[in-house]
């Protein structure tokens, strides 16, 4: 993984984005962020231009990290990784459509999240 | 069924069973019924007004012909055969309709009036194959001239004894009813009973005529004839007088009975006033008589009818009910589907928000774990972090589950165990971990949650003291139809000098406590590797 490389955390509850900063940086890489709404992350992501979107779920308010995602993709072609506390059919069916690079369940292992990183970065 | 009892109490029946509707829908709903109701009382109290009127004005018409009744008239035998079949046909037919409406009511009455009117039509047969010139010119088919008269007045007399019996029966003995499951033999002693009676009285009319007192001399009456006929008019009339007196507005049946009797009655007058056949009042009677035995006929006929628009009534308003009544149980469904949906979202959220908190509690013992450096304390909470997100782990499953109470064991311990290999960095170091166990299992909270935490427990620590590649089976299973056995087995992974639950080790207490919850029991064995078995009670069983 290049070092340096930025990540946007998109994530409402405090502890635990600062839990994934950690671990993000751990890893090696900038930590953009944490955005706690949709459209603070969208307007991160258009501002930093991030190599990778880590993506809760459940945000503040509405829209959801999905609809974000979606938005963001529309615009970036970065790799959205989910983060998400459940994997209902309907929500797997939503993430499918914005064509997720990974889908991490909580609670978020070390290895889990430098494997699901090392994956969505790798070249096409 | 249809010519039975008052129209009133079917139009009760048909209503009592069924839950009222309220408001303004019952008022809507029963309106017919209390029209029909009160018209019904109304017509009970003119019905019986109505039938003295009928009957005055029958007796006063049967006076006034009095003075005519011995006026000779032209010798027509040939008339008999019309009344026989008048009078045969209607009361064979209104006794069968009694017997219908005793099966019923199940009053006795009703079965000695069925008799009454059984014996008449039966009696009508003898009458017409006795009576001279009836069916063959000159003299009866059978029997002499006394056995014309016999048969006649134990006709006349038998069918007044009959029906006076009825009436006093229904009088004094309103409310006595039959068993149901005694109706139908009560049927067959009665018509057999009457049926054999009209067989012995004609045998007798016949074969011993002459032994007989006679009862017509030459072509009148003698005193006897009279006498007896006389007997029956009084036993009619004393009916009539009954039921007149006796009778409520409700008892259609025997006011319409006592217009018959006092036909018949009319008849046996004019007759015996008359004092020979052929003569005014001797005819006029014959026809007083087939009047006298369409009468009930003709109620039953009327019932009927009657019957048939309250059915009609009972229909609509049934349908109205019916239709009313699937509106509020359609409304009552969304209602409770709507509720439902409510349950099952806030449940969600609940869980949700459970398992969310176990995160951040994890999340902040990360924090102080990051904190230390690594040795006892930092392992230690890593040991706590497993147990909660064993936690989190039940409640994301209860989350996704179709009922939200139970979750399906077996992809519990899949997800668990996947998670735990992770947590202790398995993949690594070459260390298999299978589970398997095809008895599906369901289970709520109760027996979840420790399951889950002895998982952790047990899986953990072949885990952690693992010091070189090898594999670990889990399973659950059924070990007879009641239990579960629990086994986590390596092939050698840990040290077996080592003891598996070292004595005042927290993971030994916790683990012995997480088994006395379930109400298990722990067997350990050590051959190549280390086997533990926990058997303990299933969950669909307790």
């Amino acid at each position: 993984m290049e070092a340096g490389t930025s990540v946007l955390l998109v994530e409402d509850e405090a502890l635990i984005a600062l839990s994934l900063s950690d671990m993000l940086a751990e890893l090696g890489f900038q930590v953009c962020g944490p955005a706690d709404t949709a459209q603070r992350a969208v307007e991160l992501a258009l501002s930093q231009r991030p190599r990778l979107v880590l993506m809760d779920i459940r945000l503040k308010g509405k829209p959801d990290g999905i609809d974000a995602a979606r938005e963001i993709r529309a615009q970036l072609p970065v790799p959205i990784i989910f983060v998400t506390g459940s994997c209902e059919r309907e929500m797997l069916l939503r993430m499918e459509a914005v064509a997720a690079a990974g889908v991490l369940i909580k609670p978020i292992l070390f290895d889990e999240l430098k494997a699901a990183i090392g994956k969505a970065l790798e070249p096409a | 069924m249809i010519f039975t009892g008052h129209p009133a109490d079917g139009e009760n029946g048909a209503v009592r069973g069924d839950k009222a509707p309220s408001g303004a829908q019952v008022a809507a709903d029963t309106g017919a019924w209390a029209g029909a109701l009160a018209s019904s009382r109304l017509a009970g109290q003119r019905r019986r007004l109505l039938t003295g009127v009928l009957i005055g004005c029958y007796g006063l018409a049967t006076l006034a012909l009095l003075p005519f009744a011995t006026r000779g008239g032209p010798e027509l035998p040939g008339i008999i055969p019309f009344f026989v079949a008048g009078v045969l046909t209607t009361e064979l037919t209104t006794s069968f309709l009694l017997f219908a409406s005793f099966r019923q009511g199940r009053s006795l009455s009703l079965l000695l009036l069925a008799c009454a009117y059984l014996y008449s039509g039966l009696m009508a047969l003898p009458h017409l194959l006795t009576f001279p010139g009836a069916l063959v010119a000159g003299g009866p088919i059978i029997g002499g001239p006394q056995s014309t008269a016999t048969i006649f007045l134990l006709w006349i007399l038998g069918y007044a004894a009959l029906a006076s019996l009825a009436v006093l029966m229904h009088f004094s003995f309103r409310n006595r009813r039959l068993p149901q499951r005694k109706t139908t033999p009560a049927i067959a002693i009665a018509v057999a009973l009457v049926v054999a009676v009209v067989g012995l009285l004609v045998l007798v009319a016949i074969a011993f005529a002459d032994l007989l007192p006679s009862l017509i001399e030459g072509s009148r009456w003698s005193s006897l004839n009279l006498a007896l006929n006389s007997l029956s008019v009084a036993m009619l009339a004393g009916s009539v007088a009954a039921i007149l007196v006796l009778a409520g507005d409700e008892e259609e049946l025997f006011l319409w009975l006592a217009l018959a009797l006092t036909a018949i009655a009319a008849a046996n007058i004019l007759s015996g006033v008359a004092g020979a056949r052929y003569s005014l009042g001797w005819t006029v009677g014959r026809l007083s008589w087939v009047l006298s035995a369409s009468v009930l006929f003709l109620y039953f006929m009327r019932q009927s009818a009657r019957q048939q628009r309250f059915l009609a009534i009972a229909n609509e308003v049934l349908e109205q009910r019916v239709a009313a009544r699937t509106r509020e149980l359609a409304r009552s469904h969304a209602h409770l589907e709507r509720s439902l949906a409510e349950r099952d979202l806030l449940l969600r959220e609940v869980y949700h928000r459970v398992k969310n908190n176990l995160q951040l509690v994890d999340s902040l013992l990360g924090f102080q774990a990051s904190r230390l450096s690594a040795g006892e304390a930092r392992a230690g909470l890593a040991e706590v972090r497993r147990r909660i997100n064993a936690l989190g782990l039940i409640h994301q499953q209860l989350m996704q589950s179709s009922d939200l109470s139970t979750l399906d064991v077996q992809s519990f311990l899949q997800a668990l165990v996947g998670y735990l290999r992770t947590a202790n960095g398995a993949d690594g170091r070459a260390i298999a971990i299978e589970v398997s166990g095809a008895d599906p299992v369901s289970a709520n909270l109760d027996f979840a949650v420790p399951l889950g935490l002895l998982t952790t427990e047990l899986v953990s620590r072949p885990l952690q003291e693992a010091s070189k590649a090898g594999r670990i089976e889990v399973s659950l299973r059924k070990s007879d139809a009641s239990k579960l056995t629990l086994k986590i087995a390596d092939d050698g992974l840990t040290d077996r000098a080592k003891p598996v639950l070292p004595a005042g080790a927290i993971e030994t207490r916790i683990v012995n406590a997480l088994v006395a919850q379930l109400g298990g029991a722990i067997a350990i064995a050590r051959n190549g590797g280390t086997s533990i078995a926990v058997e303990m009670p299933h969950p669909e069983a307790v």
